[in-house]
């Protein structure tokens, strides 16, 4: 039992305990059993590496000819972004650095959207395939708690996801050639389309861990991740512009409510890491002072960008998701468990020997 | 067992399983009801009954896979109401669940797959290797360590979940069926394997609806039916308990005219102690089976009575009682 156990954080400075609970982390990650199974079971396909390959491929294709057409298009865009720049007054912005983060955005984009394909497909299948193999009772009775099971599927069915992220870095780099692109930006890209991996992921194990059948999971996964990453947030958004427009009649709605509306919209439509990256990636073009996490209207007003939102969010998600695909996992029912608890710390020790004694003495 | 007592002196688990009025209702239908019994340790326990008996789900319920809708059950001394994770952790190390359907991973040798489970039960790394050549020669698997599973015949398979289930080596085995689609051989051999655990020390549960197959190996027995617990202890108690009430007892007589059969049937009828008499052959009608209730002393005036009665008796023997015997007799209510 030992292996997995987290070290026990001492009473110390802050400072000390955090490396010492990552390294756990870390250390329990590495030897989750269900981690070394599923990842020799996928390197055993030699699929994978050619699939990693053909997108490779397929993604630096992309980003040719993505390049390209700024390249022919250049020469108009300098034109009209001299007329542009006069218009809105934010003539800091050359042309040629425009470029350079608009590239970096579609390759970030494309990878979100293998992103979204990829991690529900593979989690999905996990916890329900066991269910279908008949080998999840057997899961079960191991000494695993169901937070091992979880983290194993996560993580396992994420490995892939992450190979194909960091295979994307070098074409996705190629924007710091062409200017435009700071290095917040890249990690910011890198982060986003893991957090989005993890979150896809987790409503995939969710799934798996609620259905019998691998098929179903993975129906429910994606009907999930449509309505809760797409289809909510633009329904939202839509109610909002609808129930807050200024009217004639109301013509003074205020800067301040118009400001908040703004807000809540961004809040709504961060969820998506799509827009969260695409919107980004504009205030940064027309905001001077701001950063991947932070802008503001004036000099003096920090606001989040949708990127630090989306990772708010998605945290929530992704807590929420996992610890329900826990609870499910528990093979006992939630009423029992509650009892179960309330009736143990009353009585310490006496309880469990009047429990264990009576009937067998 | 010395592990146990090291760990809590205060606890005695005078049984491996103790179970005070299980129960499970799936929706409004009682699956398993009131059962109560206890096992000792070392004991071979074969728990017999049709299908849809409830054997499964008792069985899961001890295995901690399922809970219980009502009662209590205790392995090793543990509570399986009791879900704190060290509870569960405590428990799930002194049971080796082996379920009825054995499903079995692709694209991993016999290795791989003792190997996963080595280390989902936090077995050392060190000492894995080890333990895994240790089961695999148990099994008799050692020709097969690097081969895939799903390469494997039935019996290997059934063989590998055997290991399997031994590999954090607990106290008790609880085997769902486990020579169901089995040859006759390879019966044998996993009847020997159960035997040879038995001596090791280990308490087994192993439910079967194939009465045979457990009439050689099993020191106790659990008869249920629609999920009830109709008997439940030493096969040998049982058999005296049930020798008590009906005893059967064989007839050879040489051939009579077929007009004088029906007396003759008459005359077996109105024996001392005779319930029930049957003709097991026809033409020439030599074997007869004959349902006494009594004791030994009662067997005796019975012969008396036959010889007194001229019956050209050549042979009366008394039925060895075996499982499918007390499984037919108790399912009649003789016993319980
Ligand atoms: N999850 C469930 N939901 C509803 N009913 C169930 C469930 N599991 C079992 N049952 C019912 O409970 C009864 C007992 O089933 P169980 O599997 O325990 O029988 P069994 O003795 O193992 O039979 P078999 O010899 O066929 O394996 C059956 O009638 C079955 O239909
Ligand atoms: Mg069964």
């Amino acid at each position: 039992m030992a292996g997995n156990v987290l070290p026990q954080p001492k009473a110390g400075t802050r400072l000390g305990k955090l490396p010492r609970l990552i390294g756990g982390a870390w250390q329990s990650l590495r030897h989750n059993p269900i981690i070394i199974k599923e990842l020799r079971h996928r390197m055993r396909s030699w699929h994978g590496l050619v699939d990693l390959a053909t997108f490779s491929i397929l993604l630096s294709g992309f980003g040719l000819i993505m390049y390209n057409t700024y390249q022919n298009s250049n020469r108009i865009y300098s034109y009209r972004s001299y007329i542009y720049n006069v218009y809105t007054s934010n003539a800091q912005t050359p042309r040629s650095q425009e470029l350079g983060s608009n590239y970096f955005v579609a390759i970030v984009v494309a990878q979100l959207f293998l992103a979204c394909m990829l991690a529900p497909s593979f989690s999905a299948p996990t916890i329900a395939g066991e269910k279908e193999r008949q080998t999840y009772d057997i899961m079960l009775v191991t000494l695993l708690r169901p937070r091992d099971i979880v983290v194993g599927k996560l993580f396992s069915s994420l490995a892939y996801l992450m190979l194909v992220t960091i295979a994307g870095v070098p074409i996705a780099s190629v924007a710091f050639l062409m200017g435009g692109l700071g290095p917040d930006q890249l990690i910011a890209g890198v982060v986003v389309i893991l957090v989005t991996g993890l979150s896809l992921g987790a409503i995939g194990i969710y799934w798996s861990s609620a259905m019998n059948r691998s098929v179903t999971a993975n129906r429910n996964a994606f009907i999930n991740i449509l309505l809760l990453y797409f289809v909510g947030p633009l329904l939202i958004v839509y109610a909002l512009n609808v129930a807050f427009q200024p009217t004639p009649i109301s013509f003074q709605f205020s800067t301040y409510a118009e400001n908040n509306l703004k807000d809540a919209m961004m809040w709504v439509s961060s969820v998506n890491p799509m827009y969260a990256i695409v919107d980004t990636n504009e205030i940064l073009k027309n905001r001077p002072g701001s950063n991947v996490l932070f802008f503001g209207n004036t000099p003096k007003e920090f606001l989040f960008t949708p990127v630090t939102r989306f990772l708010f969010i998605s945290s929530g998600i992704i807590f929420i998701y996992l610890w329900q695909a826990v609870s499910h996992i528990r093979p006992l029912r939630p009423e029992a468990q509650r009892m179960a608890k309330t009736s143990k710390p009353a009585k310490t020790t006496t309880s469990t020997e009047a429990k264990t004694t009576e009937p067998l003495g | 067992m010395e592990t146990l007592e090291e760990t809590s002196p205060s606890q005695t688990a005078d049984y491996t399983v103790k179970a005070d009025h299980l129960s499970k209702t799936f929706g409004s239908f009682e699956a398993v009801r009131d059962v109560t019994l206890e096992i000792e340790p070392g004991a071979i326990y074969g728990f017999i009954g049709p299908n849809g008996a409830g054997k499964t789900t008792t069985m899961r319920m001890l295995a901690t896979l399922l809970e219980p809708s009502d009662g209590e059950a205790w392995v090793c001394g543990l509570s399986i109401n009791d879900h704190h994770q060290e509870n569960l952790a405590a428990l799930r190390a002194c049971i080796g669940y082996m379920p009825d359907f054995i499903g079995i991973y692709d694209k991993m040798t016999c290795r791989e797959y003792l190997e996963f489970f080595a280390a989902a039960y936090f077995i050392e790394p060190k000492r894995r290797a080890g333990l895994i050549n240790d089961l695999l020669e148990l099994v008799d698997l050692s020709a097969k360590k690097e081969s895939y599973i799903e390469g494997l015949s039935r019996g290997m398979t059934q063989r590998l979940a055997l290991a399997r289930t031994l590999i954090h080596d607990p106290k008790l085995l609880l085997l769902d069926e486990p020579a169901s689609g089995l040859d006759p051989r390879a019966r044998v051999e996993l009847r020997e394997l159960l035997k040879e655990l038995s001596r090791m020390g280990k308490t087994i549960i192993i439910s079967s609806h194939i009465l045979t197959e457990l009439t050689e190996m099993c020191s106790h027995v659990g008869i249920i039916e629609r999920g009830t617990l109709l008997a439940s202890g030493k096969v040998s108690d049982i058999l005296g308990k049930l020798n008590q009430h009906m005893r059967i007892v064989k007839l050879r007589i040489r051939p009579i005219k077929a007009e004088k059969v029906e007396v003759l049937r008459g005359i077996l009828l109105n024996g001392p102690g005779v319930k029930a008499v049957r003709p097991l052959d026809s033409q020439p009608l030599t074997d007869w089976e004959v349902q006494v209730e009594g004791n030994e002393a009662e067997l005796n005036q019975l012969l008396r009575y036959f010889v007194e009665k001229n019956v050209p008796l050549f042979g009366f023997a008394e039925q060895p009682t075996n499982l499918e015997e007390i499984f037919l007799q108790v399912t009649k209510g003789y016993v319980s």
